[in-house]
Formats: structure tokens, sequence, C-alpha cells
């Protein structure tokens, strides 16, 4: 059955229910709603956008529903991402952070730690310089703050 | 402004917990606003160990002055002492260990717990220097919420037990593995041990919930009977004890759940007593509510499964161990898996084919909830394509596994006349692609996979089991079992496996 959801520039995208509903914000919304199929209006998702995260949901929409980790690894690890989602995230950089914020509105928690993944891959092995230049940051420390900042740190890089 | 500082916080806090140290490092440097964002998330997990890189004395400068972000700490010493004085308004987690005796460290490990009482989790992990009473009054008088107590080795200097005690009564979790816990006076006046005789430093623990006993009593002196104060426990939920060659306490067990002594226990892991099936059974059946039972290599059998069946909580079990048990049969692993929803976690010796293909077998109930499986399948002499079929469905329908072990190397811890019933070589599911019931194929729903064994069992598996295992299996991250058909070098297909993210083991 389908569902018409509304992206914030008023444009119509028809999704199966089974693939709108990997959105648990979207999910609610049409529990409370029943069986109305009145169009599900997106305010913060812009067409561009809207259109990669139901891709998404389409390639995923037969995973199994995420059973709450009880840790066995502690720590996370960004070097796990399939390769259809990587290809999937090969995006500019401003569509990337877009992605990651409708995956948050809509909470789709799987887009949504693959987006923090990427965003993490792109940070890891890099320089202070490099980390500016990817992410178009201005330095505001001057070389003093900086070179302060590396001394009273480093001492935690190995600990 | 950059689109990364648009983010909201919680996002930008998922990040910062999947970057490493040396990327924490390189981002507090780039600007103030990463800065801000990142600089707890490098201080607050500290490991502190005896092998300075850097000038100790730096360290414990920079240390003092992040203080107060730090909330998980590892203190591994000899240190210098500077380090032991330092207090963390916002510790949560705190680890004492220490590799060599001398030095001391009894007074700097009191100081350390004097400087830290916000201290929730402590764990002593194989401390040389016994702690003294006054550490534990510490503890007892000065910690503000204590929540759980590890200790791995030395518990307490012989003779200043009380003290202990008193504070082993603050804590809800409690885990001792150690060979000098010690006597818990009783005040029974007609005890045959002095010690015995003196009052009870402490009445009842009335966190305790969770207990684990790990007790290795060095030589042949009387042996203190620990139900003595386990039984003054009365919130206890979960009991995991290693009774090291004793049947007495499991009596002693069952009589306190006889006199409802525990109302809310629903967790029991024994391990190594002299016990008997029916002793055990008479623990599941006397248990007030199921959940955690693990009884490996256990005499867990035909009376405990059945006690376990008639159990009016049968249906909320979320995990039973009863690995290496040689009473534990096939078609009692089939009963457990149709009829427990809600089951987690499962550890059998065997399942055969017959037991799910059966006239009369039911589905399993727990395809969904399963997360944790291991068990030898067995197909036997009389296995049919149709039969083989019907367990390869079963399984393939466990769409939430984790962890999945069809190894056959256990079954050597079973005793000769069960092993050789079940014909072990020749006959358990075959793996290969190209067989009749299509192997792996069958396997393509596990997503969320990561660890799989088939140790010890015939294949002949190659490349294209190697590829369709990397090409589904997207969360493996170790695989167990002999690929013997690849005609590549071992060290090849280890380093194919390490591509991919996977650990690879024979």
């Amino acid at each position: 059955m389908p569902v018409i959801l509304v992206s914030s520039d008023n444009q119509d995208f028809k999704v199966d229910k089974e693939v709108a509903e990997r959105s648990i914000l979207i999910k609610n919304m049409l529990e409370d709603v029943g069986e109305s199929d009145s169009p599900i209006p997106l305010p913060n998702v812009t067409a561009a956008v809207l259109t990669k995260v139901i891709e998404y949901c389409e390639h995923h929409r037969n995973d199994p529903v995420q059973v709450p980790e009880e840790t066995d690894d502690p720590r996370k690890r960004s070097n796990d991402i399939e390769e259809w989602d990587m290809k999937f995230m090969q995006v500019d950089q401003e569509m990337l952070f877009e992605i990651i914020l409708a995956a948050n509105y809509l909470d789709i928690k799987p887009l949504l730690d693959v987006g923090c993944k990427t965003v993490a891959n792109i940070i890891k092995g890099k320089t202070p310089e490099e980390i500016r230049k990817a992410f178009n940051i201005v330095n505001d420390f001057t070389p003093e703050e900086e070179a302060q900042i590396k001394k009273e740190n480093e001492w935690a890089e190995d600990r | 402004m950059t689109a990364l500082a648009t983010l909201p916080l919680e996002v930008k806090e998922i990040i910062a917990q999947l970057l490493d140290k040396k990327a924490l490092c390189s981002c507090v440097r780039v600007s103030r606003t990463f800065h801000a964002l990142f600089l707890p998330f490098l201080w607050q997990n500290i490991r502190l160990n005896n092998s300075h890189k850097r000038d100790p004395s730096q360290g414990s400068v920079a240390l003092a002055a992040h203080a107060s972000l730090v909330t998980d700490l590892v203190v591994i010493g000899p240190l210098p002492e500077e380090y032991y004085t330092i207090s963390y308004p916002h510790l949560k987690t705190l680890k004492i260990e220490s590799f060599s005796y001398p030095p001391d460290l009894t007074l700097l490990h009191v100081a350390l717990v004097r400087a830290n009482p916000m201290v929730q989790d402590l764990t002593l992990y194989k401390t040389p220097s016994k702690p003294t009473n006054e550490f534990w009054e510490v503890i007892e008088n000065e910690w503000i919420r204590p929540r759980s107590l590890d200790v791995v080795s030395h518990v307490v200097e012989p003779g200043q037990s009380d003290a202990f005690w008193r504070a082993c009564s603050r804590f809800e979790t409690l885990s001792i593995i150690s060979d000098d816990i010690p006597f818990f006076p009783t005040g029974y006046k007609d005890s045959s041990t002095p010690s015995q005789q003196q009052q009870p430093p402490v009445d009842v623990f009335p966190h305790i919930e969770r207990l684990t006993l790990n007790f290795h009593p060095v030589g042949h002196g009387a042996r203190p009977d620990h139900v003595d104060w386990i039984r003054r426990c009365p919130r206890l939920v979960y009991l995991a004890w290693n009774l090291v060659g004793r049947r007495s306490p499991v009596k002693r067990l069952a009589a306190e759940l006889k006199n409802a002594t525990w109302p809310v226990l629903s967790s029991l892991r024994l391990e190594q007593s002299m016990h008997t099936d029916r002793d055990l059974s008479d623990l599941v059946s006397r248990l007030p509510y199921l959940r955690i039972l693990q009884f490996s290599q256990s005499t867990f059998g035909p009376l405990s499964f059945a006690a376990l069946k008639a159990h009016p909580q049968m249906r909320s079990l979320h995990t039973l161990s009863v690995l290496s048990c040689p009473g534990f049969t096939g078609s009692m692993a089939q009963a457990v898996l149709e009829q427990c929803p809600v089951l987690d976690t499962f550890a059998a010796p065997y399942i055969s084919v017959h037991d799910v293909a059966q006239e009369g077998s039911q589905p399993w109930a727990c395809v969904h909830s399963l997360r944790f499986l291991t068990v030898y399948v067995t197909c036997g002499p009389q296995s049919t394509i149709k039969s083989r079929q019907k367990m390869f469905d079963q399984l393939g329908l466990l769409s939430n596994i984790i962890h999945l072990d069809l190894g056959a190397h256990r079954l050597f811890q079973l005793p000769l006349q069960v092993r050789s019933q079940l014909t072990t070589y020749e006959s358990t599911l075959s793996l290969k692609l190209s067989s009749d019931n299509g192997g792996l194929a069958n396997f393509v729903g596990l997503t969320q996979l990561r660890h799989f064994s088939f140790k010890q069992t015939p294949q002949s598996l190659g490349m294209k089991e190697v590829h369709w295992v990397l090409d589904h299996w997207t969360h493996l991250s170790k695989i167990v079992g002999q690929f013997t058909n690849t005609g590549i070098p071992f060290s090849r297909l280890l380093d194919l496996f390490l591509q991919n993210g996977i650990s690879f083991h024979e």
C-alpha cells in the first residue's frame, strides 16, 4: 500500500508503506493517523535529500529491525560499511550532512550510523590542517594557542 | 559556518565516539569549536601504566588539569605518588592493577579510593599487595554510591575482614575470584571453628543483586560454606558459583530455595561441582523465576530437563547453556527452541536433523530473538535431502543471529558412548554451495552475523564459498573452520579475510 511523502519544496513522493516505515518517525505518524491516505509533509527535508533517503530505504527494505545492541563491541567500529552503502555515501559533503540531518530527523538509525561512520572515516588519519581543508574550517587559534593545546593533550594520545 | 558545526549535538557525539585517540588529538587542535566538542572524548577513558614514554611529572599535571573530564580510569602501578592523590569529580569506573611487588602499594591505594568517593564500579585486578581494613573502611564509609565490585585475587589482609564484609554490603553487584575469601562469622554457637563463633559483621546485604564467586582455596584447610552469607542477600537475582568439586552447597542452595530465601532469583550459573542430575533438577524446579541457566559441563540431564519443562516460567528463558552435558539430547534442544520465544542465547551439545524434521515437530519460536547459538548439527544415517533442508530452513530464519557456532570440536568432551551415537564423521550439514541442499546459500538471511564457526567439521569448501561469505555476511568479524579446497595457501586466505576486517582461524 503506497504512502505519499511531501518534501519541504512541495514535491510528492509515492513509496510503499514498508519502505516508508524504515523511518520510525513516519511509522509512528502512520500508526496515529490510521487508515487515512493523506500525504505526510516533511518540512525539514528537501526533494533532493528525500530522493536519496528513499533510495536507501528501498535498498534496505528487507533488513531485520535492529535489536538494541548489548555491546559485544563497546568500541564502535567505522570500518564495517557495506559496499552498496559506501557507494551510496559518495556524495558531496553538503549532501552528506543533509542526509545525516534527515536520518536524524526521520529516525532512521542505520542510515544515521552509516553517515556518522562516513564522517569519522574522513577525519581519521588526518592532521589538523588536513581536517580543516576537508571540512572548510577556519583556524581560529593563534600558533601559540595551537602549540599549547598540542602540548596539553598529546599525553592523552596513547593513554 | 561549516556544515559539520550545524549538526545537532547528539549526532556530533555519535561521530566523536567512533574516533580513536589519535584522531581526537588532531581534532582538538583544528578550531575552537572542534576543541570544545572533542576534548571530553579524548579524556573520558584514561589508562595509566608505568611504562611512560613521556615525562611522568608532565603526565600528572596534564591529568590533573583535565581531571573533570575523566569518567573511566585504569591505574596499573607502580606509579609516582602524585598520581594516587588526584581527585576526578566525575569518575565512574576505577580499575586498579599492579604487576610488581615490591613496592607495597597498599597505602597509595587507600589514598586513591579516598580521593575518589564518587566511583560506582571498582575492579581490583591481581594486585599483589593485599587491601587493608582501612581500604575497605574508606569504601564502606566514604563512598557515595558504589554499584559494583570486582575482585580478582587478593581480597584483604588476613584477620581484617570485617570492614571488607561491611563494604560488600554497599554494592549491588559483587564478583570475587580469589583463593582467600575470608571466613564470614555466622555467630552460630555450636559451630566447631572458633572464628565462626563471632558475631556476623553484617546481618544482611540489602543491595546485592548479582553475585559471582570463584573460590580456589589453597591447601586442604576447612572450606567455609559461603551459603551462610549468600543467604543474607534477599534481592539476589543472579548467582554464578564455581563450586570446585563440592556437592554440599548445591543441596544447601536447594534447601534455601525451598525456604524462599531469594524471592527474585532467576539466574544460576554453576560449574565444576559434584552435583547430580537430581540435585540440579531440585534447584531448577525451585527457582522463583527463570531467565539465565548456565550449567555447561554438568550432569544436567533428563531430570533437570523435566524440571525445566514443568517450570511455569519456562517461556521467559533468555539464556540456556548446557554445553558438553552428556545427558542433554537433541530432542531436548528441539523442545527448548520450539518453546522459548524470547530465547537469546542457547548452547547445547548437539541437535539432530531428525529432531527438527520429524512428524509433530514445531517451528522454532525463537527465530527472531536468538542471537547466540552453539550446537553441533548431526544428520545421522537416515537423514534425507528433505529433512536436512528443514534444518537449513530453520537455521536460515535466524534473522538476528550474531554468533553461530556449528563446530564439532566440543564433542570430544562428551563420553564415548554419547559420541559414537552421533556418528560424528560423515554426517553434519554440508556447507558447500554445490551440495544437494545448497549449503551456505541457505544462510543468506543471517545478515547480522558477526561470528561463524564450523570448526573441525568435515567440509570441502573452496574459493566459491569464501567469496560467498565475503559478499553476503557484511558484518562478519570472525570465521573459524577449514577451507580445504581453495587451492591457495593458508597465509593468502588469511590475508584475504583480514583485508575485509575478518579474523580467520582453523
